[in-house]
């Protein structure tokens, strides 16, 4: 394969970058009114992303595209964000951006390198190179470097263990696609973000409040899966919006994501499962992620079992979003809880008698 | 104190100058739609240059025992030299320190302006003409970065610039992944990798002492002491099979110690930053802000270079302070109470600095 440019099969699997919307407004596919049939395969397969992206998204296949189907594939994309936009719901925002990206990533893992160069320079004007005789062989400005690795945790990704000479970073293909993948997510995240308020078509409607009420079932599913035993119904406003963070692929301070850790070490909830949570929707690695959690649960290091913030000093650092009713009563997230836990049993057997 | 003052030109700048007559000049690191606007939100951050603040104060050199004291408020224990950070004795963290700056504090924070310099023209890329060095006019040397490419970078992306040049997260494990077996020294490597490699080199031609300094443990010096000659040679050959592996990091974790340029973590990281203005007089010492060329610096001497009064009649300076004083080549002793006939520069020096006060010539009262 020479160094062409994009073909239609690239549009449809980076719909996110510039060609790809440009050939959207030449061949003037997008339509909305001709777009108002739910059973329509560009609808199906933009309903068919949103779900998709409430799955665990750990380890993301790329979805198929048959031949002869890039435009539905393609049109499908500005439609899923569309119908995102139209649910309201910002955690579903995060999780399809998120979702977004990482199957980009993986379709980008199997490209030769000029594409992925230039998909980075002419969409982020990234100031990145390929040279095959260099090790690692892409070259990457580091302020281009900068804006994306720097929300990264983990040590790897720190600018002063980076090959770094004459204002460029020496990269693997694999930590290319990655930092892509961040750059992704905040495009299309943005994009959903701004989008205006657009009137969905009324055939649409019922699709819209179908996703909508799909994700907050999966949404307390996938959590209380994720949680095992703990009950997520019992967890303060704040824990609560901790976790949906987290899980909704923000990254949290470091202060959150202590506090969340110790508040679930102290519901009972094992290492691994906590682990297996932050792995899932972040970058961390697992070995450093195992020691950070089993350090706060007293497993290792200075042996003691940290709590999670009292909810004065969780104001302090700005992660109370102000309390319920219940709220008043307590003085802990922990204390919250179990009271909390009390009133939904007491509810339960109300219920039953 | 005066803010948020714009000027549409140099000429207005410096008439402003002249008629305010302020004793410190401070000007913006950032650039904004409106700079004149009275609340930080409504002027319109468009971007800052990248700004880098080495400051001898915080610097561990061997002059401080002979001209820094300190004090626990606690328990009133007291030392000579850089304060630490708990005391000795009590383990309170309340301290009061009175510092003094000489010649060595001087030095030894070019030598810090030197690393961070060579590190920005090597490992970030940036031109000479991108970069301007000022003397600060009082305890150190400011660093001021301009282009395009740092305009944008946000506060925590600053941070990660800043643990570069301070090697803060450094990881010998992450730069040497190979360290458990066949490690290739290589000199020419780019970043920390190569710099770590140089340096180490240097260190093996150091005495015993100076690695103890560096905080290298007596088992890892005896090493090297011993077998100097081999691992010089190994070392040129790009190996390194004849060193414990331990001992080997301790050496490379050393040699990031020496490296690393300690500059002020806050200041570069604050995209918001007042910064004095290069041309100015320091409030304190007299002392001209001189801008600088990059290749200016290793031949500057500011005691001498940053004299802003250089003739004018002599000023009767009685002394209340007997620190030690070096300005324009000449250096000065002096015993508290004495009355010293100071060249202006000096004099200006002493009355900033809280060393004498102004003698007035026939017997008057002395002001302070």
């Amino acid at each position: 394969m020479g160094e062409a440019g994009f073909t239609l099969l690239d549009y449809a699997k980076y719909p996110f970058i510039r060609e790809a919307s440009e050939y959207l407004r030449e061949t003037q596919l997008l339509r909305l009114e001709d777009l108002s049939n739910p059973n329509l395969k560009p609808v199906v397969r933009a309903a068919a992303r949103i779900r998709l992206s409430a799955q665990p998204l750990k380890d993301v296949t790329a979805p198929e595209i048959p031949q002869g189907e890039e435009e539905n594939e393609l049109l499908s994309f500005p439609l899923a964000l569309a119908l995102a936009r139209a649910t309201g719901d910002s955690y579903l925002w995060r999780r399809l951006a998120l979702y977004e990206a990482r199957v980009a990533r993986a379709r980008l893992e199997a490209e030769p390198p000029w594409k992925i160069v230039k998909l980075a320079v002419e969409n982020f004007g990234w100031k990145l190179s390929f040279d095959g005789g260099s090790h690692p062989p892409f070259r990457l400005h580091f302020s281009d470097y900068l804006r994306n690795a720097s929300r990264f945790r983990e040590e790897g990704w720190k600018l002063v263990n980076q090959p770094l000479t004459g204002g460029y970073v020496y990269l693997t293909k694999d930590k290319v696609t990655r930092l892509l993948e961040e750059e992704i997510r905040r495009l299309i995240q943005g994009r959903i973000e701004r989008a205006p308020e657009v009137e969905v078509p009324e055939a649409l409607q019922g699709l819209v409040e179908e996703l909508k009420s799909y994700y907050s079932r999966v949404r307390r599913s996938l959590s209380t899966e994720e949680l095992g035993v703990v009950r997520l119904e019992a967890f303060p406003p704040c824990m609560a919006n901790l976790y949906f963070d987290l899980s909704g692929g923000r990254d949290l301070p470091h202060i959150g994501r202590f506090t969340l850790t110790a508040f679930l070490l102290n519901l009972g909830m094992p290492v691994e499962e906590i682990v297996r949570l932050y792995v899932s929707v972040t970058d961390f690695d697992e070995r450093m992620t195992r020691y950070q959690v089993e350090h706060i649960a007293g497993l290792v290091g200075g042996k003691t079992k940290y709590r999670p913030l009292s909810c004065g000093r969780m104001k302090t650092h700005n992660l109370c979003p102000g309390g319920d009713e219940l709220c008043g009563k307590v003085r802990s997230p922990l204390a919250y809880y179990r009271l909390k836990l009390k009133l939904l049993s007491k509810a339960g057997r109300g219920e039953k008698g | 104190m005066l803010r948020h003052k714009g000027f549409r030109s140099l000429t207005e700048l410096t008439a402003f100058l002249s008629s305010f007559t302020p004793s410190d000049a401070y000007y913006s690191s950032a650039y904004y739609e409106k700079p004149e606007a009275e609340d930080m939100a409504g002027k319109g951050w468009l971007g800052a240059d990248l700004v880098f603040d080495i400051d001898s104060d915080h610097l561990p050199t061997r002059c401080k025992a002979t001209h820094d004291v300190w004090k626990c408020l606690d328990c009133g224990f007291e030392g000579r030299g850089l304060e630490p950070e708990r005391c000795p004795r009590c383990g309170k963290r309340r301290m009061e320190a009175e510092k003094w700056v000489c010649e060595e504090c001087l030095e030894a924070a070019k030598r810090e302006t030197m690393k961070l310099l060579s590190m920005l023209e090597e490992d970030f890329g940036f031109s000479p003409s991108q970069l301007e060095v000022v003397f600060s006019g009082h305890r150190g040397y400011h660093v001021h970065v301009s282009g395009e490419t740092i305009l944008g970078l946000n506060s925590e992306e600053r941070k990660e610039i800043v643990d570069y040049v301070t090697a803060s997260g450094l990881k010998v494990s992450l730069l040497y992944p190979e360290l458990e077996g066949g490690l290739k020294i290589d000199f020419s490597a780019e970043g920390w990798r190569g710099r770590l490699a140089r340096a180490a080199y240097s260190l093996l031609l150091k005495k015993a002492e100076e690695l103890r300094e560096l905080g290298l443990p007596g088992r890892a010096i005896k090493f090297l002491e011993e077998h100097r000659d081999r691992l010089l040679a190994e070392f040129l050959r790009g190996e390194a099979s004849a060193i414990p592996r331990k001992t080997l990091e301790k050496l490379l974790q050393a040699a990031a110690r020496v490296e690393a340029s300690l500059v002020d973590t806050v200041v570069t990281t604050d995209v918001h930053r007042l910064i004095r203005l290069p041309g100015s007089l320091h409030g304190k010492t007299g002392l001209r802000v001189v801008p600088l060329r990059v290749e200016q610096l290793p031949e500057f001497n500011p005691l001498v270079e940053a004299l802003a009064f250089k003739d004018g009649e002599k000023v009767k300076v009685r002394v209340v302070k007997a620190k030690p004083l070096k300005l324009g080549g000449v250096e000065y002793r002096f015993r508290p109470g004495e009355l010293v006939e100071a060249s202006k520069a000096q004099a200006v020096y002493m009355l900033g600095m809280g060393m004498g006060v102004l003698a007035q010539p026939s017997g008057a009262e002395e002001v302070v």
